[in-house]
């Protein structure tokens, strides 16, 4: 039950991916690019290996056609508590706030990219063009990114857009996190379990992906916590990370003699 | 050392200061290509900074390249400088007093050359500013857990030192200068040397901050390589994540420095008519010099190689694999043993290829090709992402952007060494006055044997 | 501008190196005797009369209980591998003191100061002291785990640990004693011919020596070959025995540096039991004449810059580990540093870097005799403490079974253990067996080079130079 106060809570988002659900559809990646403004990976920009792919899908396939079998991994930034990528920035652009995101700073973020080396999962951006311009020599060289009307109406009013020379990766969608947290002060209540949904989370189909605070012992994503299936990605690095994937189940698995 | 010339004094400066006095028919246009290929360097930097990053081969997941690359190297050439200045000097070794002050300008050149790059490759290069503690309003202070932070620190410390190390052991050749000029030379060079009149006072005080200058730089020479090899190695990038980084970086910087000092006096012999300085015996003596350090170098390489192959993390074996027998990196390993190590150091165990100044001057081009490589193919590899999430690994391939500003970086230095010797003479006066009062011989039996003075 | 000086004089002078600038006026350089043949029969006395002949017996009998401790400790048996961690550091601290002595005679061979010669056979007798290596390392062998059991340098090359650490133990030893010889033969011979004869061992090192101007050459050729090659086994050494003792044991430890910083530190800690041993030499051994003042200054120096790359060593590894973070890396530092050794290492820290070091940097105690004695007996303690907690750590730690990663984290710290009875005996007899193999090479072949001081007082003369006394030292090439 929550109890209805004005204190501030402390909470600690987290996610779960449940890779048995996912079918690679990709909707959450389409939601993300939607909700945060990001630049519209066209053809060239791909070529040029610069997507923007805060959630990507990465695909894994094993065996020979027909025995051919895929596996579907969803992969956003990880909101370690260990982040690598925290102690290597010169400027404090990213940093872990209280309620356990890896928060990056647009405006203070000066550009040396020592973040996304360091990080283990490559889920950081860099923004290699600009995109708010109307000079047409500019134009010549990053048409592709030139968001001409009538087309920034696509945009997010809640989320900036990115100038070049500037980090960025997914953020749990903490607009959204943000604007249910002030809808919920302002009825002098708590954060109800489910009530914040990034796009991602919102989008998925299967309902692969869960959202909550990992702090309260009632949510749906601590319940999934404690899967036997739950595991991290790159555990061995130590990162401590707030997303936990729950294993496939593969249908065909036949155990070995004696085991 | 063999046999060499007696110079008088006039002779000396009459030979020392010609390049400063007047100017040499090639120096305007020396310094026009200098200027030329520097500006296409400031070109290519106006275009990565009005378009963005992109113009660069930089991608995701290789947000380094070529610009660290050159970082790195400059960094390296500028260690020679205190290497065989002050090293030199505390040892009390003769041979590098032609030497010293050509070494220490070079430092100074390639340390300002090598400090641009991190600048320029910043995404928002006019937010410089921030990595300085200055905001104390506000309280944003930089974070000192970077090694981002670590760097400019020593870089600039570094490049305080050396310029004061330059400026120390330019005293008594200001002096001179200032009473052989008139007119507005005559008042710049009186301003510059401060005084100096060459009483027994100032020469003990200005050896003496020798002295102290050459003890205190040495811990500053091996920190500021060591500050930039941990750029990489604190890191968790496979390849970079190394404890041997630190010596292993700083010998190298003194292998491809020294190399770089050999390019530099052969130039300079050649272009100043100085024979009579820089003889076959100070290759010689590098070339000595160069065999130890070349071997120290190797051993903290082979090192490296070995324990990512032996330690068992599979991330690593992988990378290094990928170093080793892949194109176009086994290609580039190859050639950094041969042109670094082998070929190199097998020549200079050949008393005539030492003293042979063409042979030296070969090898030691050769030598920072191979540094330059060795650089590349320590940083590159490991960010491709070919190992652990492998999803969106990429290759790098540099633009021509980034090629360019490469190349204009030995422009700036060149400009930087050219415009130098027209105001200050690139061989110290002084020294090689005083290397003259120091030289010797003795007879033991039927044979004389050079000598030095010694205290 | 040039004079051409025919008379060997006084190597007399001031003490002027700029560095100490007015702090003494006490003159450095040894005084010889005026002439080679009057310095070579001042040198074959005082080596014809050895003394010291009481430290010989001790530390003869200290070594007789090394060995009586070795014993005891394999019949303890190699049930627990724990148990020969203090062992193993024993091993290592004799190869870190008195197998990287010679080291000095090796790298200042190529600078051409005088202050090196007075030292240089001493050091050069050390080598002798490799034989300990031999006799301490064939009871650990069996301690060292199979190769199946953890990640091995030797790709699972069964026994390829033991036997490659065997065979590089043994060829150090025959480079050491290989140098020893070629450098002794001409004094051996000088002082044989000098007192009525060669006779005895002398007889048998200085056989055939001529002193033919070819028979020179070779050797000097024969040495600089030799000293190059005892640099390259020792390093190698050093190399095999940090790997083979102690990374490959720690699950995790993947760290290139630290057969460097092994040498580094060795050389540190060679270079003090060095130091001390001139000062024993000069004390007791008769030879206050020779070793003066620039004989202990000018290793001071070098063991101050030694103490500095201890704690660049140690710390470019530290802060790898620390700032990465990973679970791996953190039970490393545990392990070897900050979990049940910790008292053993800062210790070992303060005796080997951080007292030294302060005490070097101070003017009067490093330009003096007693100064740098202090501060090696400190490092050489302070590198046995090095050395127990790397290997107590490496010999203590759980090794698991199965496929050893680097990746995979301990599971559990090592048991810290305090050193028994048989353990201490090895110790003191370690200590015991390196100074009586020294004395017993001391007394079989001349402990000052003649050859190298005599042709240094060739080259040196004096002359004045407008109103001071200077030294002119030859440079042959």
């Amino acid at each position: 039950m929550a109890e209805p106060t004005t204190a501030v809570k402390e909470r600690k988002w987290g996610m779960v991916v449940d890779i048995d659900r996912c079918t690679g559809c990709q909707a959450c990646v389409v939601a993300c690019q939607s909700e945060n403004n990001q630049i519209i990976s066209t053809e060239d920009i791909v070529q040029q290996k610069r997507p923007h792919v805060w959630m990507r899908v990465e695909r894994y396939w094993e065996g020979d056609f027909p025995n051919q079998k895929a596996k579907f991994m969803p992969v956003m930034c990880q909101h370690c508590e260990n982040a690598p990528c925290e102690p290597v920035c010169p400027v404090y652009a990213t940093y872990h706030n209280a309620e356990g995101l890896n928060v990056q700073v647009y405006n203070r973020c000066v550009g040396t990219r020592y973040c996304a080396n360091n990080c283990p999962y490559h889920a950081r951006f860099f923004n290699q063009w600009e995109r708010n311009t109307d000079s047409p020599w500019r134009e010549a060289f990053s048409a592709s990114q030139m968001i001409a009307e009538p087309m920034n109406d696509y945009l997010n009013p809640d989320v900036t857009v990115r100038t070049k020379g500037i980090m960025e990766k997914c953020t749990f969608c903490i607009q959204r996190i943000r604007r249910v947290t002030r809808h919920a002060k302002d009825e002098d209540r708590d954060v109800r379990d489910g009530e914040v949904q990034p796009a991602c989370v919102q989008s998925c189909p299967t309902g692969s992906l869960v959202f909550g605070d990992m702090r309260d012992p009632n949510s749906k994503v601590s319940s999934k916590l404690k899967d036997a299936r739950a595991y991290h990605l790159l555990e061995d690095l130590g990162t401590k990370p707030s997303v936990t994937y729950l294993k496939k189940i593969d249908p065909n698995y036949k155990p070995a003699k004696g085991h | 050392m063999q046999e060499r010339k007696v110079l008088t004094e006039l002779q000396i400066n009459d030979r020392l200061l010609w390049p400063v006095l007047q100017t040499a028919s090639w120096w305007w246009p020396a310094v026009t290509v200098a200027a030329l290929v520097l500006g296409c360097g400031v070109t290519a930097v106006t275009i990565m900074v009005a378009l963005g990053e992109g113009t660069t081969g930089l991608n995701r997941p290789i947000f380094w390249g070529f610009m660290i690359v050159n970082f790195v190297f400059w960094v390296g050439i500028s260690h020679a400088g205190v290497m065989i200045s002050s090293i030199l000097r505390l040892c009390q070794a003769e041979w590098r007093r032609p030497v010293t002050r050509a070494a220490e300008v070079l430092t100074v050149c390639s340390l300002a050359t090598a400090a641009l790059f991190p600048l320029i490759h910043m995404g928002r290069v006019w937010r410089f500013y921030w990595v300085f503690p200055y905001d104390f309003d506000r309280m944003l202070w930089p974070d000192v857990r970077s090694p981002l932070i670590w760097d400019p620190s020593a870089i600039f410390t570094y490049l305080t030192g050396a310029t004061m190390f330059v400026f120390m052991a330019l005293l008594p050749d200001l002096g001179i200068l200032r009473d052989r000029t008139t007119g507005w030379r005559h008042m710049f060079y009186s301003i510059a040397s401060l005084g100096w009149r060459g009483n027994p006072r100032q020469f003990k005080l200005q050896f003496i901050l020798g002295i102290l200058l050459s003890g205190l730089i040495l811990p500053v020479f091996v920190s500021v390589h060591s500050i930039v090899s941990w750029d990489f190695a604190v890191s968790l990038v496979p390849a970079w994540h190394a404890t041997v980084f630190a010596p292993y970086f700083v010998i190298g910087a003194v292998h491809s420095g020294v190399s770089g000092v050999v390019t530099m006096m052969v130039v300079l012999r050649a272009a100043f008519k100085w024979q009579d300085y820089i003889t076959p015996d100070h290759f010689d003596a590098l070339g000595r010099l160069l065999v130890a350090v070349a071997t120290a170098w190797l051993y903290f390489f082979m090192l490296d190689v070995l324990f990512a192959i032996y330690g068992g993390e599979t991330k690593e074996i992988g990378v290094m694999e990928q170093r080793l027998f892949q194109w176009p990196w086994g290609f580039f390993f190859f050639l950094i043993i041969v042109l670094g190590y082998i070929i190199p150091v097998g020549a200079w165990m050949f008393r005539s290829v030492r003293r042979n100044i063409m042979w030296m001057f070969a090898i030691s081009i050769m030598v920072n090709v191979s540094m330059w490589l060795e650089r590349l193919w320590l940083i590159i590899p490991g960010l491709q992402n070919k190992e652990r999430l492998t999803f969106d690994w990429a290759v790098f391939q540099p633009s021509l952007i980034e090629v360019m500003l490469v190349f204009s970086s030995f422009g700036l230095v060149c400009l930087g060494l050219l415009v130098f010797s027209k105001f200050f003479p690139l061989i110290p006066v002084w020294e090689e006055k005083e290397g003259q009062i120091f030289r010797e011989e003795i007879k033991i039996g039927n044979r004389v044997v050079p000598a030095i003075v010694r205290e | 501008m040039t004079a051409h000086i025919t008379h060997a004089g006084h190597a007399e002078g001031h003490d002027h190196h700029g560095s100490e600038h007015g702090a003494h006026h006490v003159n450095p350089r040894p005084q010889l005797p005026e002439t080679p043949q009057a310095l070579t029969a001042d040198l074959v006395d005082r080596i014809s009369r050895p003394r010291l002949g009481g430290l010989f017996v001790l530390s003869g009998l200290l070594f007789l209980v090394g060995l009586v401790g070795i014993f005891m400790k394999v019949s303890a048996g190699y049930g627990d591998r724990n148990t020969w961690g203090f062992y193993a550091a024993t091993l290592a601290w004799v190869l870190s003191t008195g197998a990287s002595a010679p080291i000095l005679s090796v790298a200042t061979r190529l600078t051409k100061g005088f202050w090196r010669k007075p030292l240089v056979r001493i050091a050069e007798l050390f080598g002798a002291t490799t034989i300990l290596l031999i006799i301490l390392y064939i009871p650990l062998m069996p301690a060292i785990p199979p190769v199946t059991s953890h990640v091995s340098f030797w790709v699972n090359w069964e026994g390829a640990p033991q036997n490659a650490l065997l065979l590089s133990f043994i060829g150090l030893a025959l480079c050491g004693l290989g140098y020893i010889y070629t450098s002794a033969r001409a004094d051996a011979a000088a002082v044989g011919d000098q007192t009525g004869g060669r006779k005895g061992f002398g007889a048998m090192i200085a056989a055939l020596w001529a002193g033919t101007p070819h028979q020179w050459k070779v050797m000097r050729q024969g040495i600089s070959y030799l000293a190059s090659f005892y640099l390259m086994f020792l390093v190698f050494v050093h190399f095999l025995v940090s790997i083979e003792l102690a990374l490959t044991m720690v699950p995790g430890w993947r760290d290139p540096i630290f057969p460097a910083f092994h040498g580094i530190t060795g050389l540190q800690a060679g270079l003090a039991t060095l130091i001390l041993m001139l000062y024993v030499m000069r004390r007791w051994g008769g030879f206050k004449d020779y070793l003066v003042l620039d004989q202990f200054w000018n290793p001071a120096k070098l063991l101050m810059s030694f103490t500095m790359l201890w704690f660049y060593f140690w710390w470019s590894a530290f802060i790898i580990f620390w700032y990465g973070r990973t679970p791996a890396e953190q039970g490393v530092l545990l392990v070897t540093a900050f979990g049940p050794y910790l008292w053993v290492f800062v210790t070992a820290f303060m005796l080997n870097f951080a007292i030294p070091l302060l005490m070097l940097v101070w003017n009067p105690i490093r330009v003096s005799i007693p100064g740098p004695v202090i501060a090696s007996i400190i490092i050489i303690i302070g590198n046995f403490f090095d050395r127990w907690r790397i290997y107590g750590g490496s010999f203590g730690t759980h090794l698991m079974d199965g496929e050893i990663h680097h990746e995979v984290p301990l599971d559990q710290l090592p048991v810290f253990r305090m050193p028994d009875v048989p353990d201490l005996m090895v110790l003191v007899g370690a200590f015991g067996g390196m100074i009586f193999l020294f004395m017993l090479a001391a007394r079989l072949v001349p402990v000052m080079s003649l050859w190298e001081l005599t042709e240094g007082q060739l080259l040196t003369r004096t002359k004045m130079l407008v109103k001071n006394h200077v030294v002119v030292i030859g440079k042959p090439e």
